[in-house]
């Protein structure tokens, strides 16, 4: 869902709202979009051919008009009420909507696969985006991370689905703000340098946390075998 | 890299204490030569986290499959072998292979299978360097200074999904990497020479992410 938009926004943001500059975009925009069918193309194909329908496994509604050979169908069921469940995220509707940036911000481990994004983009992106607003670039920025944010939150709320958006966030976050900026100066750096240290505090807390098992078992073989004997008791008879 | 042609614990060491020490005389000679243009500015704080962090993974990618977050190939393996009569299905139709498009997935699974799980997480240290460089493109293409470009990559650390490197090898992080390289070229006036990159870092986008 994101290329489409990213296309439709490139379109928009070339022409300078003349018959000329639509033209241009148009022509642009199709050498763009054959390229790109071009080379994603073979993947899609290659499913096709093989398993009957481009994207394996395909939903319930497509199995009834695109007839393809599933191998068992109990398994397909089951994957995609496990991908449903997963995608349930942090609601739907408009409210949930709505409540996004903050719910993203302090109720990341409400949803599968999260862990959290940092207090910058909530606190200090909305200074960057109104300073960054006039700007060409920094406005079409602001909308693809919309844009992606709105089919983010309406199809599979996933956190690695987002990672394009934590960037556009963090660039945001880090623009200087002309409100902001009008601000005292010793405000100005005390609650920029609060968010940004609570951030990096938190990330490199989350990630040393996450990954301590590992780091200890990198440097002890030991506890290595130890830790895996009891994680997968058999994993050795899965090996041979 | 080195993980990617021996790799074991004394080795790996071994070459990162030699490489650092080869760095002495270099580094040495760089502090004392006059600051120039291409000298990388940037701050002391995100340099350490940024070095912290691509550390981390790489150290962790030594590691053996001990953690939570690493064992969903080895899952994957066990429940396919759990199958029992389906078996013979799921070998005609290896899902894990076809369900995704990813070039780069069906690289990472030949390193499952042909060698450790873990050096294949280690290859999360070049993907993360990569996505980290992108990002900072990103920012300096929308106007940040280079030391405040450097900041806009040490934030992305709170972001578990986007730094750790249960996400790093995996499509994910490329995927995020070509739609920002793309948004970057196409999202600029002058675009006439650019049409063709933009498709086709937009054709690799959606080649590696169906949701793309």
């Amino acid at each position: 869902m994101a290329v489409p938009a990213l296309i439709v926004l490139a379109g928009i943001f070339r022409p300078r709202f003349n018959e000329s500059g639509w033209r241009e975009a148009i022509a642009y925009s199709k050498a763009s979009v054959l390229v790109g069918i071009l080379w994603r193309f073979p993947f899609y194909l290659r499913n096709w051919l093989m398993l009957g329908f481009p994207i394996y496994p395909p939903s319930a509604n497509c199995v009834e008009a695109f007839p393809c050979e599933i191998p068992f169908n109990g398994g397909v069921a089951s994957f995609h009420s496990y991908i449903h469940n997963r995608g349930a995220g942090l609601g739907r509707g408009l409210g949930a909507l709505i409540l996004l940036p903050f719910n993203l911000t302090y109720h990341a481990a409400n949803f599968h696969g999260a862990g959290g994004i940092g207090l910058t983009a909530l606190a200090l992106g909305p200074f960057g985006l109104i300073a960054a607003w006039r700007d060409d670039l920094g406005r079409s920025l602001a909308l693809l991370g919309m844009a992606l944010t709105t089919f983010w939150f309406f199809t599979q709320q996933e956190s690695r689905f987002l990672i394009p958006v934590y960037v556009i966030g963090s660039v945001f976050g880090v623009l200087d703000g002309s409100i902001s900026a009008q601000w005292p100066r010793g405000g100005r750096v005390s609650y920029a340098g609060a968010v940004i240290g609570c951030s990096l505090i938190y990330g490199l807390f989350m990630i040393g946390s996450a990954r301590l098992i590992d780091l200890k078992a990198a440097i002890s073989s030991r506890f290595a075998e130890q830790h895996r004997q009891v994680r997968f008791p058999f994993c050795n008879h899965l090996d041979t | 890299m080195i993980g990617q042609v021996v790799f074991t614990r004394t080795s790996i060491l071994g070459t990162v204490v030699v490489s650092l020490l080869l760095a002495i005389r270099p580094i040495r000679r760089l502090l004392r030569t006059e600051p120039s243009s291409w000298k990388i500015k940037i701050d002391v704080i995100p340099a350490t986290v940024i070095i912290l962090v691509l550390l981390v993974t790489a150290i962790g990618g030594l590691a053996e499959i001990v953690g939570d977050g690493r064992t969903m190939p080895l899952r994957t393996t066990c429940s396919d072998r759990r199958s029992g009569s389906e078996m013979e299905s799921s070998v005609r139709y290896p899902i894990t292979a076809y369900r995704l498009p990813c070039r780069c997935r069906g690289f990472l699974w030949g390193t499952y299978v042909h060698w450790r799980e873990s050096r294949a997480w280690f290859f999360a240290v070049a993907t993360l360097a990569v996505f980290f460089l992108i990002a900072y493109s990103v920012a300096i293409r929308a106007g940040l200074e280079q030391q405040k470009a450097w900041w806009v990559v040490a934030l992305l650390q709170p972001c578990r999904r986007s730094t750790l490197a249960d996400i790093a090898p995996s499509s994910d992080a490329l995927y995020a990497g070509f739609l920002l390289v793309a948004a970057c070229v196409g999202l600029q006036r002058s675009f006439a020479v650019q049409a063709i990159l933009f498709g086709l870092f937009c054709g690799f986008a959606m080649a590696t992410n169906i949701l793309g």
